[in-house]
């Protein structure tokens, strides 16, 4: 065989591997994502039923914490204790700095663009999301602003006089570099009947 | 609503992969309006910051609405006036700005003003006109009736959103062309003692603003020729007006007047102000100060040094409200140089190696530890306690910190990993199972991102375990749980760092093990009169650099408080006066503290409903902003025939020496645009459905509670690793192509 075949044979089978590791990481982000959430729902059937600490999977460090729905889109999620890297890898974080609906303060939950979070660019100013905890209650809001923040500059601020949620997730949607400073912030206010003033 | 644009223009209309197309089908038309529609954007961009944001107000600004959403207008300030009031560590600031609407639309303004940290506008009063708005502290419930009572009748109502933590902000609605608004607020400011000396900085500095080409605002927003208030020929006069900040851009008619009064409380080495020329005199230990400046582009902040012996000093300040005497005392400790680490301590560090840990905030734990390990003295015993889903200790008890038993902890920090849950409670257990060996100072270092759920438990948990030791927290990472961490080293007697950067840690650990090294006054004990109320209850150790303040409601207005305790080996103690002490705003201090303390009772897990039917008393009674209170503006104009004066209360507004204004502005010194507030109505319900024009405003501010957090990382590397994974398999194709080829040509 010639050595520049030889060259190419290795260069193939290097490229193929490769290409199937990192689309298998890839993939395995979203499978993750995917089927975490179906664990989620069971454990979360299980925490409504009354069970104090189920755990979704044994050896999970978070547990089901409320359920996010937009009913405009059809989007059920199971929202996660926790905002960790590793939490947000099978849904949605709720910030445990931030406060749970009904407690009167800012509500935060985020989420990655490209997963479970991806929903948000098809939300418009006045849609509506609800919230529900373990205890069966539940928290309608609406979309009142969306903007753009810089990481680099400003914070999240977190209102102690409004039950408001916000929703976080990396911005803008479609790139491809995992990291960057902007984060889309939608922020929600509760609606009249269950407001939190 | 002002944001829909805002909404529809972030959201990218390209998909993911046409995005990748574009590369495919670039022709050179688009490589020529690329650029193009690049160098539009950044136009836009330019004529955008024309205009201010909420963020760029660096003092108190009255702006107005715009097109743009998010952006705004400033108003044309006629004057400042501060008056302070600063008794030891407390400041009571009273600011009454003036402003003019230049323009010739009704329009609707936003007051913002950016408070220090730790300080809420606790009384807001406007004046729009011959409209009066006063702020009120009510119960949420009741500000939120009526707020939608308001509402209802069909009134202008609007809600103010806070843009930053702690920044006040209003909304004023129907302004009239040539307008002239007065803004009051006031607020007290718990000031603290920070390398050796007091400071109190005032937000003065000019708001950075561009003035708009007519264009963006179009003429009708600004009408510099044609405002009734006579200013317009200045405009004549420039010709390039639109450079220059809307009319009183020429400081010598837009005056700021500061004057302050200082009881420190102790005689002072040195007072002086950072970058004003101000007139101090003197009267014994009291000081007034004085400032007469045009706008600059400092803040104001003046700053003064206590006389230190080699003891703590302890200063004392008392209030009398209703009968009732409150008292505020303060412990300063002595100068860091002059003291000797004395007292041999016993440190645990507690380290978070949770999932959540993982990645730099491990690295930023480990990097803090190493440090920590580093700093310890040969006398000292330490130990380290990792934990995640388990706790495991280095050592089954503290070892003494020798050589050998350091290079064993640093071989286990470096060992350390992110992995597994966050189970906090064995780890403290661990931490705190043995006691303290006698004659060693316990301090345990608590390093974490503190993703907890059971937090109140662990509150408990620490409380009834530390017993005399002192809990330090480090928050690391870019989202920690401040709560817990500042509530943790609050029950534990300690105090808390954060740290968001791997660049800060050697910086601010280095502060922390510092003043660690230097425990001050130790056992702190406490004589009060019979029936005093003291918050805190305990008193922690004083660390150098920090004093203590106690606050205290008194069952007579005389008597003697006494503080003693252990101060290198030796007991010291000292007493102090009640009856001679000096006179402060002290109760709305004790007030905040007790309500402090009623929360960490809530904590604790007293009963909800008492817990906050006490909060809510306290807090009416002393005016605060709390979670069950809100400042809301009431419209308290009085119903009253045009012929009939007012009874005044005194608004008198500074006009600017040598300017002439127009009358419609000034406030006439006799019958005036002054209202008697006390004949109001008191409902304000009430008040609110007789009176129009109607103005309801909600004002949020600014509680304790409000915080500001970093942001998660919000995206995967999914699609790199797809992309990745796509070019590669069209190269491993490339390659496959061109080896047959070659095969071909062989």
């Amino acid at each position: 065989m010639k050595p520049s075949i030889v060259i190419m044979n290795i260069g193939i089978v290097m490229a193929l591997s490769l290409a199937v590791w990192q689309f298998s990481s890839g993939a395995y982000i979203h499978l993750k994502a995917i089927l975490a959430q179906e664990l989620l729902e069971r454990s979360w059937v299980k925490t409504q039923n009354g069970a104090d600490n189920a755990k979704p999977w044994p050896w999970a460090d978070t547990k089901a914490i409320m359920k996010l729905s937009v009913p405009s889109l059809g989007i059920e999620q199971i929202v996660l204790e926790g905002a960790s890297g590793r939490t947000l890898a099978f849904g949605p974080g709720f910030m445990l700095a931030s406060n749970l609906p009904g407690q009167g303060g800012t509500s935060v939950i985020s989420g990655h663009r490209d997963t479970h979070f991806e929903f948000l660019q098809d939300l418009n100013l006045g849609d509506q999301i609800i919230l529900e905890t373990p205890d069966g209650q539940k928290f309608s809001y609406t979309i009142m602003q969306g903007e753009v923040a810089d990481t680099r500059k400003t914070s999240l601020k977190l209102e102690a006089n409004h039950g408001n949620l916000i929703l976080v997730t990396c911005y803008p949607f479609n790139v491809i570099a995992p990291t960057g400073p902007l984060r889309y912030v939608l922020r929600a206010e509760p609606n009249l009947a269950a407001a939190n003033f | 609503m002002l944001q829909t644009k805002s909404l529809k223009a972030l959201k990218p209309e390209v998909k993911f992969f046409e995005r990748l197309n574009i590369f495919k089908y670039l022709n050179p038309l688009e490589i020529i309006l690329i650029p193009l529609l690049l160098f539009s954007l950044t136009r836009a961009e330019e004529a955008a910051s024309a205009l201010v944001n909420i963020d760029d107000i660096s003092s108190g600004e009255l702006v107005f609405y715009t097109d743009t959403p998010g952006k705004f207008l400033p108003a044309t300030k006629l004057s400042t006036v501060v008056d302070m009031k600063i008794s030891g560590m407390v400041s009571r600031v009273s600011l009454k700005q003036s402003f003019i609407n230049t323009g010739s639309n009704w329009t609707e303004a936003l007051y913002v003003f950016p408070l220090p940290e730790d300080a809420a506008v606790d009384s807001l009063k406007m004046i729009i006109g011959d409209r009066v708005i006063i702020g009120e502290i009510q119960e949420k419930e009741q500000a939120k009736e009526t707020y939608e009572a308001a509402k209802e009748a069909g009134y202008q109502t609007s809600l103010v959103e806070q843009q930053r933590p702690n920044m006040f902000t209003t909304s004023v609605a129907n302004i009239a062309p040539g307008q002239t608004i007065i803004i009051e607020i006031s607020y007290i400011e718990t000031l603290t003692l920070k390398d050796d000396s007091f400071s109190m900085r005032f937000p003065l500095a000019i708001t950075p603003r561009y003035i708009p080409g007519a264009k963006l605002l179009g003429e009708e927003n600004i009408n510099y020729q044609n405002t009734a208030n006579g200013w317009a020929a200045n405009t004549d006069q420039v010709p390039d007006a639109s450079k220059i900040t809307p009319y009183y851009s020429n400081a010598t008619v837009n005056p700021i007047k500061i004057h302050i009064e200082l009881d420190a409380g102790f005689p002072l080495d040195l007072l002086e102000s950072r970058y004003h020329d101000v007139r101090i005199l003197q009267n014994e230990n009291k000081y007034s100060i004085d400032l007469e400046t045009n706008p600059s582009d400092k803040d104001f902040e003046i700053y003064w040094l206590p006389k230190l012996g080699n003891e703590p000093g302890a200063a004392v300040f008392t209030e009398i409200i209703n009968g009732q005497s409150y008292a505020l005392v303060m412990l300063v400790p002595p100068k860091l140089e002059n003291i000797q680490s004395t007292i041999a301590r016993e440190m645990i560090f507690i380290i978070d190696t949770s999932g959540s840990m993982s990645g730099t905030s491990m690295r930023q734990a480990k990097d803090s530890l190493a440090l920590a390990l580093n700093r310890l003295n040969s006398r000292d015993r330490f130990n380290i306690i990792e934990f995640n889903s388990t706790a495991t200790e280095l050592f089954a008890e503290s070892q003494k910190a020798n050589a050998r038993n350091l290079a064993r902890a640093h071989q286990f920090v470096k060992s350390l990993q992110a992995d597994g849950g966050t189970e906090m409670v064995p780890a403290l257990n661990l931490a705190l199972k043995n006691k303290t060996a006698t004659g060693f100072l316990r301090q345990v270092v608590f390093i974490t991102d503190g993703s907890v759920g059971n937090e109140t438990e662990l509150f408990q948990l620490i409380e009834r375990k530390l017993k005399d030791a002192n809990l330090f927290t480090v928050a690391i990472g870019s989202a920690p749980n401040s709560y817990f961490m500042r509530k943790a080293a609050e029950f534990g007697r300690g105090s808390f760092v954060y740290i968001s950067d791997v660049a800060e840690v050697k910086e601010k650990m280095a502060k922390l093990f510092e003043k660690l090294e230097k425990p001050v006054l130790t056992n702190v004990d406490l004589e009060l009169p019979q029936g005093s109320e003291v918050y805190p209850k305990i008193v922690p150790n004083l660390y150098a650099a920090e004093p203590v303040i106690l606050s205290i409601k008194l069952a007579k207005p005389n008597g003697q408080v006494k503080i003693s305790g252990n101060i290198a080996g030796k007991t010291w103690s000292r007493s102090v006066n009640l009856a001679n002490a000096a006179n402060g705003e002290v109760a709305q201090v004790w007030a905040r503290a007790k309500i402090e303390s009623l929360n960490d009772e809530m904590i604790r897990g007293a009963d909800y409903s008492r817990i906050e039917k006490a909060i809510t008393e306290l807090a009416l009674k002393h005016h605060l902003i709390t979670d069950y209170t809100s400042l809301v503006a009431v419209d308290k104009t009085p119903a009253r025939p045009a012929e009939e004066g007012l009874v005044s209360e005194d608004l008198p507004l500074e006009v600017p020496a040598g300017q002439t204004v127009d009358d419609e502005i000034m406030l006439p010194a006799t019958e005036a645009v002054t209202a008697s507030f006390d004949a109001v109505s008191p409902s304000p319900a009430g008040s609110a459905a007789a009176n129009a024009p109607m103005v309801m405003s909600k004002t949020v501010t600014i509680g304790n509670s409000n915080q500001a957090l970093g942001y998660p990382n919000t995206a995967t590397s999914a699609s790199v690793n797809l992309l990745i994974s796509l070019i590669s398999f069209l190269f491993a194709i490339v390659l496959f192509i061109k080896r047959r080829q070659e095969r071909l040509k062989a």
